[in-house]
């Protein structure tokens, strides 16, 4: 007797395709009865007309049909739905079984004889839909997996590619930094190189501007006027001028140009060396020196006495009239570096111009009131640099000048940054 | 019909099918009559005709749908047809015809005798 209590078969679809009609409604109702859908199709090709438009769990195909029987109907499914996709039950008389090798060849999933014994019928239909969607459930885990593996390897490839297209960004900015570094110092050399050449070829022709003077002035000055005697001095002052601003413009060069290893130079004594050029002015000035505990540092001895010796030369030159320099230099120590300071009690200036006292050629005062040619300070700067240091200045008018250099106790610095040219 | 023919309806087979449902019997009942009408016209033309494949088609048919409501001695009628044409022999044919006939009208007077309760 059929149930009346339908199974759990979730409305499972069967198609049942057999070409009589009393079979098909007998096996419509006692598979309804179990709780599937049944759709009935009475031959193979409206069978496959339904599947186009369908989707079924399962196909009850009867063998022997007319026309289109049901092994060439099942190769027909098979090549729309592999057997894990749809499985295919074939329905067929006792006394058939050459058919069944056949239909197992070409992918029945199981058969049923007929008549049909109908608990039979009803195992083999509820093991084939459970086989599935056991197939079903794996498939759609394995979709779901290569959609996941999928969104990774999309997620991943666009990783790569901001990574890829960061790294090219900051390779270009590093090329580029680098390109510019490059050309700077190409041309900062070639700067330093000009200038080093100009200024000591520049000597040479006025050597000869200053010796053909003198030779004028001693041998035909009963020759000239007044005027003549008047324009050689004149003459022979803008040489001297001219000299004196070639000279310190290859100092200036020369920081670089002429730089030496760093040993260790113990800056009271280089102090002391510096002061002792200048005694006939000292003695001229009655200036005084007052010389603090220095330290010893590394450093380029010959760059380190011009250091001092710019300053004490700049403290002596700018002192107030009438009033004796007094020269102060001390040290402290702060840290890994050394705080030197020179100051004197001379004319002072105003911090406001602090920036400009260190610019080449860059003068406070007029030519005649103050000697020079601007270019001391600038040298001293520069030879700070070369050492890793600072220095900075302040003073207030009529109150003195104070300068700070700032230098490192140690140096590992110790290969001069370039060589002079060959013809130096 | 002699004594070893099995009985025209194998009742519990049907019962198996349509359960106490009375209407539902008398539904495919009247469905087998129609189909087994035209595979019985064909049948006859084709042993007229002396055409095996025909006459196994349709002898097949008529088969199948009383093996599937029970009706053993038709089902077996028809098989025996079947076969026979299979083998491509026609010989006992109009013998066998006559005998499958006689089994439809047996079912016939049996079927409305059915107890459904």
């Amino acid at each position: 007797m059929p149930s009346a209590t339908p199974m759990n078969n979730e409305s499972a679809k069967i198609l049942v395709v057999d070409d009589s009609q009393v079979i098909r409604k007998t096996l419509n109702k006692r598979l309804q009865a179990q709780g599937y859908a049944v759709t009935e199709a009475n031959s193979g090709a409206e069978a496959l007309e339904l599947l186009k438009k369908e989707a079924f769990d399962l196909i009850l195909l009867d063998v022997i049909m007319p026309e289109m029987n049901g092994n060439e109907t099942l190769q027909e499914i098979r090549k729309l739905f592999g057997p894990a996709q749809l499985p295919v039950i074939m329905s067929t008389a006792m006394d058939q079984s050459d058919d069944m090798v056949v239909s197992f060849r070409l992918g029945a999933s199981d058969y049923v004889t007929k008549p049909i014994n109908f608990p039979v019928l009803q195992a083999r239909v509820a093991t084939q839909i459970a086989l599935k969607r056991s197939a079903d459930r794996l498939q759609r885990e394995i979709q779901d997996r290569r959609q996941a593996q999928e969104q990774l390897k999309l997620a991943n490839e666009s990783l790569e590619r901001r990574v890829a297209e960061r790294t090219a960004d900051l390779q270009k900015a590093k090329d580029d930094m680098e390109t510019q570094a490059e050309e700077l110092a190409r041309f900062n050399s070639e700067l330093q190189d000009f200038a080093f050449v100009a200024s000591h070829d520049l000597q040479e022709p006025l050597r000869k501007i200053q010796a053909f003077g003198d030779r004028l002035k001693s041998k035909f000055a009963d020759a000239l006027s007044d005027t003549g005697r008047d324009y050689i001095a004149r003459m022979q002052n803008a040489a001297d001028r001219m000299s004196e601003l070639v000279s310190d413009l290859l100092s200036f060069s020369r920081v670089t140009t002429l730089s030496r290893p760093f040993e260790r130079v113990d800056l009271g004594e280089a102090a002391q060396a510096a002061f002792s050029e200048f005694s006939s002015e000292v003695k001229a000035a009655k200036a005084e020196l007052e010389l603090g505990a220095l330290p010893t540092i590394d450093a380029d001895r010959s760059q380190i006495r011009q250091l001092l010796v710019n300053l004490i030369d700049n403290a002596l030159k700018f002192r107030r009239p009438e009033v004796p320099p007094r020269i102060r230099i001390h040290a402290e120590i702060d840290g890994e570096n050394c705080r030197l300071t020179v100051e004197d009690n001379g004319i002072g200036f105003d911090s406001k111009y602090t920036d400009r006292i260190f610019r080449v050629f860059q003068r406070l005062h007029g030519r005649d009131e103050y000697s020079g040619t601007g270019i001391g300070l600038a040298i001293c700067r520069k030879l700070v640099e070369r050492h890793g240091g600072s220095i900075d200045a302040s003073g207030k008018p009529g109150e003195g000048a104070s300068f700070t250099v700032t230098l490192p106790l140690r140096n590992t610095q110790s290969e001069p940054e370039s060589n002079p040219p060959s013809n130096a | 019909m002699n004594d070893t023919s099995p009985p025209p309806i194998d009742t519990a087979y049907l019962r198996d099918v349509c359960g106490d449902d009375r209407e539902l019997g008398v539904e495919l009942f009247g469905d087998f009559e129609t189909e087994t009408r035209a595979n019985m016209n064909r049948l006859r033309g084709a042993i007229a005709a002396a055409n095996p494949v025909e006459a196994r088609e349709a002898a097949h048919g008529i088969k199948g749908g009383a093996g599937s409501l029970g009706f053993t001695e038709i089902s077996q009628c028809a098989a025996r047809i079947e076969n026979a044409a299979r083998d491509g022999s026609l010989d006992d044919a109009p013998a066998q015809l006559q005998q499958l006939t006689e089994a439809l009208a047996r079912l016939g007077s049996a079927f409305p005798k059915i107890s459904w309760d």
